[in-house]
């Protein structure tokens, strides 16, 4: 591996990251240079330097290996992550260094899950900054590795080979160059519509731009320790529900229905189980609710759904603080925990992609026990699934639930309650941010011990990268 | 970019990052100074003005009961020495408001002590005749609540020196993380920079000797491959170019 190649797509990572302190360090000055304002200026210049320098020094290439690849971009996470560290840092406060490696690592991861108790207390400039990261993180994890797929050759494969289900082949048919320009192009209108909508529906610039910035990105990062609650506005909430609908669904689906008016795409598996299994969790928490929480059903309906849709999409924002809820909602709201979205959104969590082609593969399993001689491939919309996909998606999952569950036995033995343990460890690995208990949708992570604040950014890390991004670099054959 | 710039601007990098972070210490001190003196000055001196204004209060209340229990001239005194006090102190408060609301408490301190003296004036009138109950009936009342107002006034200001001190704490914290930020950027630059100047401008400059000696000693052919755009890669060339117009011996 080139080191000053690495250097040099870093310096660019550096220099994005940059830019967005530089404009939340102009939001401080349009609120009369807020507190925040010398940390931005300094991390705005610490992190520009640093960028600058290898650019400064390393020629321009386009090509890179396939090992170069993937170290840039997990390299890029972790980069992020410790310079996003910089403004909290610097601004003091209640955060501590682990804290602030906490709250950046979920910014960037766009998991949302915080350690602040008062997050009022932050200057505006910082809890822009905050909401940048998810922007960043979001439009990264999609953008940053589209950007080196021209010049990765197989890397592509490796990275999204358990994320080639047959709805993200649609996708792939367009060249990458126009594969990142729709993404690209879906990110920003999604943002710019969300931003419009809610200022219309009553919230200020500041509001609407950091809460669509985590809606858009499936963050979850609120300005207010209410969340959305706080806002105590209807149009608002089904604003965002329906943006975290969109912002979880595929985004080169949602250009071909949109730009391309190919409605019928909506009809496939994946979309229609997605939407279909959202509408009906919401239906039966509501009607859970019914009675102990709520007295009308469609109160009950508008919490459920909006608690239901925040995880199922990996956000994290809340209008109704879970703790006390019955065991059942819980459940629900654990299984889209782990489930979340679509493949090819920001989201995170296993993907119903994952699900769906578990799905079709136990099906035919069962088939091709009745028929043991009969050659049954397993199809999803018609499209038959290599086995080898198959194999990867069940690897996956498995992999996927070992870490969540030896993460939560990792915090039991710090002393964590069981149920703050499991939830928490899924909601940092699936990136949604609040879990059950003592870290509901309305409380924090602050509780958590240090240990397991770290254990859970590193869960935050292994679910944006998909696990294997991450891993892959530990391994020796990596560095052979 | 050439050579000189590249290194310059190493250097002018690793120069801007301590230059910011000692400005940016100067400020924080700075500001820290000026709270040191909000503290001292005018929240100190706003709570010493309430304490005095309490005491005033006082006095003057003990001068009222002397003139009750005919002890007139004694009383009156009191009254004259305490009410100098009362309004010294208040205008000291007064020059020294800093805490939002103060000015609204102290107008009202000022109305409700302005009142109390008007009730002694018509009740007692010009022959300061009056009974203890009488005393008790009207100024009772007014004279509470004053203290009231008075100690509220010495909470604002004590509740904003504990602010002041947070704040102090936070500024502190706020001049420090520069000063360690750019202690440990200054480490990872140099390394970084170290790192850079030895691949691209030593490394070069001895594959390129290393070739030139070899050419000289064993006529070995001069390939030296360099991607950088700058004068080494121009030095490179022109090597080669001479060599290779150099007659074969």
């Amino acid at each position: 591996m080139r080191l000053s190649i690495i250097f040099r797509f870093f310096g660019i990572v550096l220099l994005f990251n940059a830019l967005f302190m530089l404009i939340s360090l102009g939001v401080s000055i349009w609120y009369d240079i807020d507190d925040g304002a010398f940390a931005l200026l300094y991390s705005f210049l610490i992190t520009s330097l640093f960028g600058l320098m290898p650019l400064i020094f390393v020629p321009n290439t386009n090509e890179i290996t396939i090992k170069e690849g993937l170290f840039i971009v997990a390299g890029s996470w972790v980069l992020s992550c410790l310079i996003g560290v910089l403004p909290y840092v610097m601004w003091g406060g209640e955060i501590s260094f682990a804290d602030a490696w906490f709250e950046s690592v979920s910014g960037y991861t766009t998991t949302g899950a915080t350690i602040l108790k008062d997050i009022e207390a932050l200057p505006r400039s910082i809890l822009f900054w905050r909401a940048s990261t998810h922007w960043i993180g979001g439009i990264g994890i999609v953008i940053f590795v589209m950007v080196m797929l021209p010049s990765m050759g197989n890397a592509k494969s490796i990275l999204f080979r358990s994320e080639l289900a047959p709805l993200a082949k649609d996708n792939l048919k367009y060249r990458a160059r126009e594969a990142m320009r729709i993404l690209l192009w879906v990110y920003l209108g999604l943002t710019f519509v969300e931003v419009i909508l809610l200022m219309v529906f009553g919230l200020d610039w500041f509001d609407a731009i950091t809460h669509s910035f985590a809606t858009v990105a499936t963050g979850g990062f609120s300005t207010r320790n209410a969340s959305v609650a706080a806002f105590n506005n209807l149009p608002a909430e089904i604003i965002i529900m329906v943006f975290m609908m969109l912002s979880g669904m595929h985004f080169g689906l949602l250009f071909a229905v949109i730009a391309r008016r190919r409605v019928s795409l909506i009809l496939l598996s994946v979309p229609l189980y997605y939407i279909i299994a959202n509408v009906v969790a919401s239906a039966l928490m509501a009607w859970d609710l019914l009675g102990s929480h709520f007295d009308s059903y469609w109160v009950a309906l508008r919490y459920s759904s909006f608690q239901l849709l925040s995880a199922g999409t990996s956000t994290g924002f809340a209008t109704y603080d879970t703790l006390g809820w019955p065991w059942f909602s819980l459940m629900l709201l654990l299984f889209f925990t782990l489930q979340c979205s679509c493949a090819g959104s920001t989201s995170g969590g296993i993907k119903v992609d994952r699900i769906v082609i578990a799905w079709k593969a136990l099906r035919t399993s069962v088939r091709r026990a009745s028929h043991p001689h009969a050659i049954i491939p397993i199809k999803v919309d018609g499209h038959v699934v290599a086995e080898d996909t198959v194999s990867g998606v069940f690897m996956f999952i498995v992999l996927y639930l070992s870490i969540v569950f030896f993460s939560a036995v990792a915090l039991t033995a710090m002393g964590v309650p069981a149920l703050d343990a499991i939830s928490g460890s899924a909601a940092t690995m699936g990136n949604v941010g609040p879990g059950f208990g003592g870290i509901s949708s309305m409380s924090n992570y602050d509780s958590i011990p240090l240990a397991g604040k770290w254990i859970l950014s590193g869960n935050m890390l292994l679910g944006r990268l998909e696990i294997y991004g991450l891993i892959t670099l530990f391994s020796r054959h990596f560095w052979r | 970019m050439g050579l000189r710039l590249k290194i310059i601007s190493g250097f002018s990098i690793l120069a801007a990052m301590l230059f910011v972070a000692g400005l940016i210490m100067i400020f924080q001190l700075k500001k820290i100074g000026s709270s040191i003196e909000t503290l001292f000055t005018d929240y100190y001196t706003s709570i010493e003005a309430a304490n005095l204004m309490g005491e005033a209060l006082d006095q003057h209340a003990t001068g009222v009961l002397f003139v009750i229990n005919k002890d007139t001239l004694k009383g009156l005194d009191m009254m004259k020495q305490s009410d100098s006090l009362f309004r010294k102190s208040y205008d000291q408060a007064l020059a020294h408001v800093t805490v939002k609301g103060e000015d609204t408490l102290l107008a009202t301190i000022h109305r409700e002590y302005t009142l109390y003296l008007n009730q002694i004036k018509q009740q007692a009138g010009d022959n300061t005749e009056v009974t203890l109950d009488q005393y008790v009936n009207f100024a009772h009342n007014t004279i509470g609540e004053l203290r009231g107002r008075i100690k509220e006034l010495a909470y604002m200001n004590q509740n904003a020196m504990l602010d002041t001190g947070n704040l102090l704490q936070m500024q502190t914290h706020q001049t420090i993380m520069p000063g360690i930020i750019a202690l440990i950027g200054s480490v990872v630059f140099v390394l970084l920079f170290n790192y850079m100047v030895n691949h691209f401008i030593a490394s070069p400059i001895v594959r390129i000797t290393k070739a030139v000696e070899d050419y000289s000693r064993s006529k070995k052919p001069y390939k030296v491959a360099i991607d950088t755009k700058d004068e080494l890669s121009r030095l490179s060339t022109a090597i080669s170019k001479l060599l290779q117009s150099l007659p074969s011996r």
